[in-house]
């Protein structure tokens, strides 16, 4: 079963290089002009969220690129910050309700995070702010599909029986179902950002994997505290 | 007597209850229940908050759009690439049209934006601060163990 969903994946990424080049006139009515100004008049669709959409076998090594250079950026996360993102993980393994709820936080988080970006830009002093919370945002929601893509692998690796449990495998699994989602073009935009949802709303509810409460506690008298918790 | 009833009674505490337990048991219901009220008044004030700062941006979509070009205006690589050359060649002047396009950058930004653009960017921002508080608050426990669990404001 295992093996299964391994091979669906990478049908996925090869079938979305040789298929691009069949469908990219499909999506002709979403192309931009000029997307990225400066950068000249390159078609929005034609990138995914992982790298350019490019056809045939060039296509599949830019995917093996950019997949081996995520899984091991991943990888070092997992070593640098490992209670963090296994906090974060078991965040996302409450059940279907809670997920809902972290998505619904991640969802209004980053809304409020680019409403703040664009306020920012009006603080003449402290426009810099905004360009730490764009990086903050972005730095978030990546750390949360890490967390996401940990807590997919393992739910796939339990439901598939694997005996031993090991963060690297899940990592790897999970990795590989966003990343295949992610080559889909166009649709690909949406899943990540749906995941980049989730993953936000997770290193949010998690206080960053601090996994303590958002709390004004600390600002109690500490004889206060101490009262009310006898 | 069952072993279970055995195990709750040993649980008591050997000497009497305070004569105010049951006060101020009352007292944190109650307060609990403010909470709750409380809260719920935050959800639906951040709902029509976001609402309107919603229908705001809406209404003035156009006036965003003609917003867009100031706002994406920022240096490209060549123009960084001339400015350090610059720089290097003499900083304070350098320095001095940094501060005088950054302020004419803002300038153009500000003066751009629609009071009803700018009051829908805010309401969506209370808005979904709001509706973020209200969704993090439902991790505290119900079952009356709420110290250190969600949020305390």
């Amino acid at each position: 079963m295992l093996a299964l969903i391994i091979v669906l994946c990478l049908v996925v990424i090869v079938l979305s290089s040789y298929a691009w080049e069949r469908f990219a006139p499909t999506f002709g009515v979403f192309r931009g002009r000029e997307p990225f100004g400066r950068f000249g008049p390159v078609p929005l669709v034609r990138f995914g969220p992982f790298g350019r959409h490019l056809i045939g076998l060039r296509g599949i090594v830019s995917a093996l690129a950019s997949y081996s250079f995520l899984y091991l950026i991943s990888v070092m996360a997992l070593f640098v910050f490992p209670r963090p993102l296994r906090v974060a993980r078991d965040a996302l393994r409450r059940g279907a309700g809670e997920v809902l709820r972290l998505f619904g936080i991640g969802t209004l988080g980053g809304l409020a995070a680019l409403a703040l970006i664009a306020l920012g830009a009006l603080a003449f002093v402290a426009f810099p702010l905004s360009l730490v919370l764009s990086a903050a945002l972005f730095l978030a929601a990546s750390a949360g599909m890490v967390a996401v893509a940990l807590a997919l692998g393992r739910s796939v690796n339990r439901w598939a029986g694997l005996p031993e449990p090991s963060p690297l495998f899940d990592l790897a699994l999970g990795g590989l179902i966003v990343f295949a989602l992610a080559r889909i073009p166009v649709a690909g935009w949406a899943i990540v950002a749906l995941f980049g949802a989730l993953g936000l709303g997770v290193v949010i509810a998690t206080r960053f994997g601090a996994g303590s409460p958002w709390s004004l506690a600390d600002f109690q008298p500490a004889e206060e505290v101490s009262h009310e918790q006898a | 007597m069952n072993d279970r009833m055995d195990e709750l009674l040993s649980r008591l505490p050997s000497e009497p209850p305070t004569s105010d337990l049951a006060a101020r048991i009352v007292q944190a219901v109650s307060q609990r229940r403010q909470a709750r009220r409380r809260w719920r008044r935050v959800g639906l004030a951040a709902l029509a908050s976001g609402l309107g700062g919603f229908v705001l941006l809406l209404s003035s979509w156009s006036e965003a759009i003609g917003v867009l070009p100031a706002a994406g205006s920022l240096p490209d690589a060549s123009s960084l690439s001339q400015w350090i050359t610059a720089f290097l060649a003499a900083p304070q002047e350098a320095l001095v049209d940094l501060a005088d396009s950054a302020i004419a950058w803002e300038a153009a930004l500000s003066e751009g934006i629609g009071v009803l653009l700018l009051l829908g960017i805010v309401l969506l921002t209370v808005g979904a601060c709001g509706g973020l508080a209200r969704l993090l608050v439902r991790a505290a426990p119900r079952n009356g163990y709420s110290h250190g669990k969600g949020v305390h404001v």
